[in-house]
């Protein structure tokens, strides 16, 4: 997975992407080809690398602005290096690239020699190649330096063109033009000695673009930096960005939620309006952050790696693709039973599986599914409103709905606010039964749901 | 006229034709020939894709433009490398023509070139700081008075006008079209607390109500007003046209109940004739535009490509007696 797609699958980490301040359009492409790190070594040596810009953007902001700054002039110029490699000769906008990547490359390896973040190239012999004249400024043409005769040749023609001899000048001028194509031919030639400087240069660049982009995120957003486990996901107070600054322009306030998941199902029960599919979301968006190598929305956060996030939450795409809900459902859990036969890694997210189908047979698909996990020793959260999942797993129930929380009466507007989100282990193996009371909460009528109530007698 | 120092005093200048082969690039050339000496205090450029060496309509040759040694010039990829002088690359940006990038480049040696520029009029304001930001005094701009240029000229602080016997083989006829433009060039401007207003405003027609506030009419173009049911005036007599003002609207204005003020963008957006223009101001219209750029001068080419000459010095004068500005013939002054 790279990260292109991980935007497309997974829900907020879009959101997070748009809110990276990478600064050069070389970094931006490079971030959307981004490999999914799948080892403990790569997700923490990425960690360590944001940790240390962080601290360097604390110690000094202005130089991270003047870095910030400078990496904004940097370019994407892949294809040009990659010309020079192919022995082309480059033209004049081609020369003046690679010089202003030098001249780049060389201000940036000054401002950052003590972030210790990157390993930018020495590209002075580059300078050397395309600035004899040692001026160090970003503008580029074959001067006269280059070739004593092309200057001869200039001088003429500039005398020509003041005495209006134009048949004369223009001969000079295609002169000169064919000097210039011999140098032209020269530099490239030149050129191809620091092929592999100038590839270090451009790939450390948008590494570097990535790094203050994820180090400024993580301060702006109060992110954490996630620890490597191995056994068990520990988060405190996590939270979900987009969410939270949602509520915070309605002046309200995301409640984090302490979970932890082991390997094995994890089922979690709550009445509606608990917030499961958002704790299902985040912990996956906060999974696919870890595994690129960001900062996590938490206050503290151990994390397992895995190869793979798979869900199956409440997605509005079943329609499009022409299948039944229920039907799209199934072919996401084969793709999900699939993966884990594999022997793939997966952290497994399903948002209230088999919910379209009869309560029997739902219950049924709920404990297969619950029973599949547990024995892959899956890492999971499936959340449910059936009772009676017997298979084994952890439960959890959300706390929820807690009358007198907040002062005054609920009504369907501030009824959030009276929801407490965290998270409770729970023993039994009944589904909290609130719906009905949360319907006469959002003023649905008294009348239907008095009768609504005859019916929940159970009908063995 | 035509100092350098007459044109260093704007921060931008555009040279805009009034019709095709009003020799426009002459007058440019013209110019250019002046300020030679001072070339390094001036930038260069055009508006949108203006490429073909040889003119599509008339297969009359289109001279490329000699830079002056010195002078910075802004021209697409495609164009920069065509070019026929030597040049050092100063910057290429990151906006996209229809022709690549643009580069920004310093003439070493003078030579010919084929300029192609930002093709809407954000991108030309951002080139125009962009320039001064380089310490380039003045920007010339090699304009457009097209329906399809995007960017309008009056971007650009002050204007030179090109007209010629390509406009009209008759004299007469000739003054009185190049007096409307040159009218429609001079037409007021609105109180800068609607310009603000209305700058953001790109679609649509609105009315500027008496209380300050803009009502959108929820016409979605020009054209649709006679279809409206309600009365378009409700809110009061001035209106705000984003999009193309044509004959028929001035004729539909013109009679309405009360004399209508419209506010138009600019003067290039004025497609209407000068009969139903001055049949609008008659009935007590008025028009006013959000943007003024000075008229400097006119130039006339007195040669038409169908081969008809007019006499200069007579076409010269009768323009001055109009116009009251100053005159220059490109072809007899280079």
């Amino acid at each position: 997975m790279i990260v292109r797609k991980a935007i497309q699958e997974i829900r907020g980490f879009r959101y997070m992407a748009e809110h990276l301040d990478i600064r050069s359009g070389l970094g931006q492409k490079v971030f959307y080809d981004l490999p999914w790190y799948g080892s403990r070594e790569e997700i923490e040596g990425e960690l360590e690398r944001v940790s240390k810009t962080i601290r360097a953007i604390q110690e000094d902001g202005r130089r991270a602005e003047q870095v910030a700054a400078r990496l904004g002039l940097v370019k994407d110029i892949r294809k040009s290096v990659e010309r020079v490699k192919e022995g082309v000769v480059l033209d004049d906008l081609e020369l003046f690239e690679l010089k202003r990547l030098a001249l780049n490359n060389g201000q940036l390896q000054e401002l950052v020699k003590d972030w210790g973040v990157v390993c930018l190239p020495d590209l002075e012999g580059v300078l050397e190649v395309l600035d004899p004249e040692g001026t160090r400024i970003p503008h580029f043409y074959i001067c006269d330096a280059f070739s004593k005769e092309l200057a001869e040749v200039r001088a003429e023609l500039k005398l020509c063109k003041q005495r209006g001899e134009e048949k004369e000048a223009e001969l000079l001028y295609w002169k000169g033009m064919e000097l210039e194509d011999r140098v032209r031919g020269e530099l490239s030639k030149a050129l191809q000695a620091f092929v592999p400087g100038l590839e270090q240069a451009l790939s450390e660049i948008a590494c570097l673009d990535l790094l203050q982009a994820k180090a400024r995120q993580a301060l702006d957003m109060g992110l954490v930096r996630p620890v490597c486990a191995e056994e068990a996901t520990v988060f405190e107070g996590l939270f979900n960005p987009q969410l939270q600054a949602l509520l915070q322009k309605e002046g309200k306030e995301f409640q984090p939620v302490d979970l932890e998941l082991y390997p094995c199902a994890t089922v979690v029960t709550g009445a509606n309006m608990a917030g499961k599919t958002v704790l299902l979301r985040t912990v996956g968006l906060v999974q696919c952050l870890f595994q690129f190598g960001f900062y996590v929305p938490a206050r503290q956060a151990r994390i397992v790696a895995v190869d793979e996030v798979k869900t199956s939450i409440g997605d509005d795409q079943d329609e499009l693709s022409g299948l039944s809900s229920f039907a799209a459902e199934m072919l996401r859990i084969q793709d999900m039973v699939e993966v884990i036969r594999a022997g793939k890694r997966a952290l497994v997210l399903v948002d209230e599986l088999a919910r379209t189908t009869n309560p029997l047979e739902g219950r049924a698909i709920v404990n297969g599914v619950v029973d599949f996990l547990t024995t892959h020793r899956t890492m999971s959260l499936v959340t449910t409103h059936y009772s009676g999942i017997t298979a084994s797993c952890r439960r959890l129930r959300v706390k929820g709905f807690v009358e007198g929380r907040q002062a005054g009466e609920v009504t369907w507007k501030n009824i959030n606010e009276f929801i407490d989100y965290s998270l409770i282990e729970d023993t039994g193996e009944k589904a909290p039964h609130e719906a009905l009371r949360i319907a006469a909460l959002l003023g649905v009528d008294k009348e239907l749901l008095e009768q609504a109530e005859k019916f929940t007698e159970p009908v063995e | 006229m035509f100092e350098p120092e007459d044109i260093l005093r704007y921060r931008s200048l555009s040279i805009v034709g009034l019709a095709k082969n009003t020799g426009k690039t002459e007058c440019l050339n013209y110019i250019l020939h002046k300020i030679e000496s001072q070339a390094s205090r001036f930038a260069l450029t055009s508006i949108g894709v203006d490429g073909e060496r040889c003119d599509q309509v008339s297969q009359t040759e289109k001279p490329e433009i000699t830079v002056p040694e010195g002078m910075v010039f802004v021209t697409s990829e495609k164009h920069y490398r065509e070019k026929r002088l030597v040049a050092e690359v100063l910057d290429i940006s990151d906006e996209e023509t229809a022709l690549g990038r643009l580069v920004t480049a310093r003439a070493i040696v003078s030579g010919k070139v084929l300029l192609s520029g930002p093709s809407d009029t954000g991108g030309l304001k951002r080139l125009i700081a962009r320039m001064v930001d380089m310490g380039i005094q003045t920007t010339l701009v090699d304009g457009a008075l097209s329906r399809l240029s995007l960017a309008s000229p009056t971007v650009t602080e002050a204007l030179v006008l090109a007209t010629g016997a390509a406009v009209s083989g008759n004299i007469p006829e000739l003054v009185r079209q190049t007096k409307y433009v040159y009218e429609l060039i001079g037409l007021e401007e609105v109180e800068s607390g609607w310009q603000e207003l209305l700058d953001g405003t790109v679609q649509g027609v609105w009315a500027l109500g008496e209380d300050g506030r803009l009502v959108d009419l929820h016409l979605p173009s020009v054209f649709m007003l006679d279809k409206s049911e309600h009365d378009i005036l409700r809110y009061g007599h001035r209106l705000f046209v984003s999009g193309a003002v044509s004959d028929r609207l001035l004729q539909y204005l013109k009679v309405r109940r009360q004399p209508v003020e419209l506010v138009v963008r600019d003067f290039t957006r004025i497609f209407a004739t000068p009969e139903s223009y001055y049949a609008f101001l008659r009935k007590g219209g008025q028009i006013k535009v959000l943007h003024r750029s000075r008229l400097l001068a006119v130039t006339v080419n007195p040669v038409a490509p169908s081969g008809i000459v007019l006499d200069s010095s007579q076409l010269c004068r009768e323009m001055e007696n109009a116009l009251h500005i100053p005159v220059y013939d490109v072809k007899s002054v280079g």
